[in-house]
């Protein structure tokens, strides 16, 4: 089937919005390009970072961008699955009859903002599963399906935090991907400070609809790869995992490694990432620039490594490194 | 520059490297292995040459520089290589792969690049030449310097080389000279077919084992000669020159011994009482005469000579007898003079092996004189040997060009051992003196030359005739005293085991003191 729009469109309008969220997110370029990413991939996008990074306004400001209606659920200790999906409420109709009616909930909006996702309990994060991965939820008995385009964008608080709840790892490898927010440079802040306490506000135009970023997803998936590309991205994922042949610092540090979901978030991502820098398949360079996001949160890391302060994304970029020798035909 | 043309070049200079990678990364072990072989070579005798250690090592890494740099190289590779040096981030590798005949979305996109990427690209930029492993191609350098001197250097192993090369050509003559003396004995005899079989397994083996092969067949067929082979040969022979000299009544013209006991059977009948009683009487001399050397024949004309001398009808009949035991025993002394004529073939055969194969002078007589034995010698004589004894008359035969192995007791049965004598009671064997090889002398005087003594268990002495003595014979005490002052210049020489020096020179010493006595 022919794509309903062409590459030299595709990354124009993902330029647009790129341009459109930069007048409101100072810097976070990594942020906003995985934001990207996943909105084009219809992925789902987990962020994490300290309280005050901009993290809520980024997902406001996509919404307007892309005219997307957005729906946004705060977490909290108290909040209960039927808070997100909906619920069946009792009514009484004008001649006095009474029946049940599903009251849907803020999860059927195409951009979900799920803030502080990690401080809610296990079983109302649990609640996201189906929504995520399925796109419909069943309430009542019945099945209803989301809107599409549909994109869960999770905050949370780094797990050391008072009062998180871990994310389950099936939960966990839903998110296409996972970005980290850190501090902004000091020009940034300036900037950020003069933005946000004068009297203007910066204003955002919708550069692009639901349709067209249906025809961009589609065209998203029919980016060609090399095979070798595909090939490199398997190995990275097999990579993760401990075993005889692991790498050194998987051996000691990780418990468990990347899902297929891992691999395939890999490839997706790349042909976003290939479409966005103008070329027509996807590059080695690809997957190598968006392994962190992908795999960080797909990574299951020992008590050694917290000891040693060993991240995943240190591991990952060990790995990178490794698989990309042994797949170098130089 | 298109992207085929520039995946061509690419392809030369991917194929260039691996065979500069293979060079390096092999060169330097082939170069470590040309010293280990040529430096081996200097240690022991290889058969092969310098030069061959070399060789191998450079063909066989020539080879496989060659089968490296004509081993094709996939469009993908070259694309992926290309990709790599040009950082064109994939995009030759997604040509070659995709083509134009993929998704059209995509196609043209990725042909258009893949051609601005050849259009800007340097083969040299793409394929850039890897980093040269200095270590290696200085252990290449140094490696074939160190195998070229060796090879220019004089090796002290190529003396030996040689002397393994004559060794086997002096094995490949005996082998030679065995296969005619096969021939000449009749492929259907059992000599001959036990020659051919004793050169095939002297072709299989080794030098040594040639020599213990020889010595081993050679006493075989002394065995089958027999110590007495004199004393019957000199009896069948005696028979016959004595009928032929003065033939039996009856008999005139008859030819062989036993012709003539046949034709003496014949013409009994017809004999008066006085010729019956003078054939008695021959037969009965006769019979005397073989009782040493031929019994049976012995025994058969003595019952046939009184058969005649009684008039026994059987009488014919019995001197039939006595032509057959002659004719047996003629023919066994014939079987037994070819196993003798054979051992001492093979004798001169092996003595001049055993020279070939140790060039040190060693040899020569290995008996003390006045001691039974053999001399052993490496000259070749031609002497005559001649039989004194008295009641056999000449039997000399020493004519087969031997080698100075005499031996004593066998019938004067040439090789040049003269002859010895069947001992007599009015004739004791002398005290011989034994004879060897001139060690400084040339191998193979001609003319007549002395046998040595040799020990039959009592019944012949050792004897010696000395008729004359060849150029290349000394008495064994001169001979000894110049081995030993060859032996003595030799150990000097240097590499000789201090085990070996004090070996060989006591055994000079005592073959001196032994020799003196």
């Amino acid at each position: 089937m022919q794509p309903r729009i062409d590459p030299d469109r595709y990354a124009e309008v993902a330029r647009a919005i790129t341009d459109e969220v930069g007048k409101v997110i100072v810097g976070q370029h990594d942020l906003v390009r995985d934001a990207l990413v996943c909105l084009l991939a219809e992925g789902h996008l987990l962020i994490e970072g300290v309280p005050g990074l901009g993290k809520t306004r980024l997902v406001s400001t996509l919404a307007g961008v892309v005219g997307l209606e957005s729906d946004r659920i705060q977490f909290t200790p108290d909040l209960m699955p039927a808070d997100i999906v909906g619920t069946q409420v009792l009514v009484t109709d004008d001649i006095g009859g009474r029946s049940f009616r599903f009251e849907a909930g803020p999860v059927f909006t195409s951009l979900l903002l799920a803030d502080e996702v990690n401080r809610a309990t296990p079983k109302t994060q649990s609640a996201l599963l189906e929504a995520m991965q399925e796109r419909h939820v069943t309430a009542g008995g019945a099945t209803r399906p989301l809107p599409r385009p549909f994109l869960v964008l999770a905050t949370q608080n780094p797990l050391e935090q008072e009062g998180t709840y871990p994310l389950p790892e099936a939960q966990l490898d839903r998110f296409l991907l996972k970005s980290q927010v850190g501090m902004p440079s000091a020009d940034e802040l300036v900037e950020i400070v003069e933005r946000t306490t004068g009297s203007h506000t910066p204003a955002v135009s919708t550069v692009t609809d639901a349709d067209e970023l249906q025809a961009m997803a589609e065209l998203t998936r029919s980016v060609p790869v090399p095979e070798h590309v595909t090939r490199f991205a398997v190995d990275l994922v097999l990579a993760t995992h401990p075993g005889p042949d692991a790498h050194e610092l998987v051996e000691r540090y990780v418990r468990f490694g990347a899902s297929p979901r891992g691999a395939q978030a890999l490839l997706l991502a790349a042909k976003v990432t290939a479409l966005l820098d103008g070329r027509p398949s996807v590059a080695l360079d690809d997957v190598v620039a968006v392994a962190p996001a992908a795999l960080r949160h797909r990574i299951g890391l020992g008590y050694e490594a917290a000891v040693d302060d060993v991240g995943t994304d240190r591991v990952v970029d060990e790995l990178v490194v490794t698989v990309q020798r042994r797949a170098s035909v130089a | 520059m298109t992207p085929e043309e520039l995946l061509r070049a690419v392809r030369r200079r991917v194929r260039l490297h691996r065979a500069t990678a293979a060079l390096l990364g092999g060169g330097w072990l082939a170069a470590l292995a040309c010293v280990a072989v040529v430096a081996s070579a200097r240690a022991l005798p290889w058969s092969f040459v310098e030069p061959a250690g070399i060789v191998v090592p450079a063909v066989l890494l020539a080879a496989r520089v060659a089968w490296t740099a004509t081993r094709p190289v996939p469009d993908v590779v070259a694309a992926r290589v290309a990709d790599e040096g040009l950082r064109s981030r994939d995009a030759l590798s997604a040509h070659v792969e995709f083509g134009e005949a993929g998704d059209p979305t995509f196609a043209a996109r990725i042909a258009a690049r893949a051609h601005a990427v050849a259009a800007a690209a340097d083969p040299r930029g793409a394929v850039p030449r890897p980093p040269v492993p200095w270590w290696r191609a200085g252990m290449l350098s140094l490696g074939v310097l160190a195998a070229a001197s060796l090879v220019v250097a004089e090796n002290p192993q190529d003396l030996a080389r040689e002397r393994h090369r004559a060794q086997e050509a002096a094995v490949a003559e005996v082998v030679e000279e065995l296969r005619e003396a096969a021939q000449e004995a009749g492929a259907d005899t059992e000599l001959g077919r036990e020659l051919d079989a004793l050169a095939d397994r002297l072709e299989a083996g080794t030098p040594d084992e040639a020599l213990r092969e020889l010595a081993r067949t050679e006493a075989e067929l002394l065995r089958r000669a027999g110590d007495d082979l004199g004393t019957a040969r000199a009896a069948a022979e005696g028979l016959e020159a004595a009928l032929q000299a003065r033939p039996l009544p009856g008999a005139d013209g008859a030819g062989a011994a036993a012709a003539h006991l046949e034709a003496a059977a014949g013409a009994l009948a017809g004999m008066s009482d006085q010729e019956r009683a003078t054939l008695a009487q021959r037969l009965e001399d006769l019979a005397a005469t073989q009782a040493a050397g031929a019994p049976d024949v012995a025994a058969a004309l003595s019952e046939a000579a009184a058969a005649v001398a009684s008039g026994d009808p059987g009488a014919a009949d019995a001197l039939r007898a006595a032509a057959s035991a002659v004719r047996a025993h003629g023919a066994e002394v014939g079987e037994r003079v070819a196993a003798a004529a054979a051992a001492s073939d093979l004798g001169a055969l092996r003595s001049s092996l055993s020279g070939a194969l140790d060039p040190s002078p060693t040899g020569g007589a290995q008996v003390a004189a006045g001691q039974p034995g053999d001399g052993k010698g490496g000259g070749k004589g031609g002497g005559q040997g001649k039989g004194g004894g008295p009641t056999q008359g000449d039997v000399g035969g020493g004519d087969r060009g031997g080698t100075g192995a005499g031996r004593g007791g066998v019938g004067g049965l040439g090789d040049g051992s003269g002859e010895t004598a069947t001992p007599s009671p009015e004739a004791p064997a002398p005290r011989s003196e034994v004879f060897a090889p001139d060690p400084t002398g040339s191998r193979g005087g001609d003319g007549p030359m002395a046998g040595t003594g040799g020990d039959l268990s009592g019944r012949v002495g050792a004897a010696d005739t000395t008729s004359e003595l060849g150029a290349a014979r000394l008495p064994v005490s001169e001979a000894v005293r110049r081995y030993r002052e060859q032996a003595a210049r030799a150990l000097d020489q240097p590499g000789l085991p201090a085990g070996h020096r004090t070996l060989i020179s006591g055994y000079f010493e005592r073959l001196s003191r032994a020799t003196a006595g």
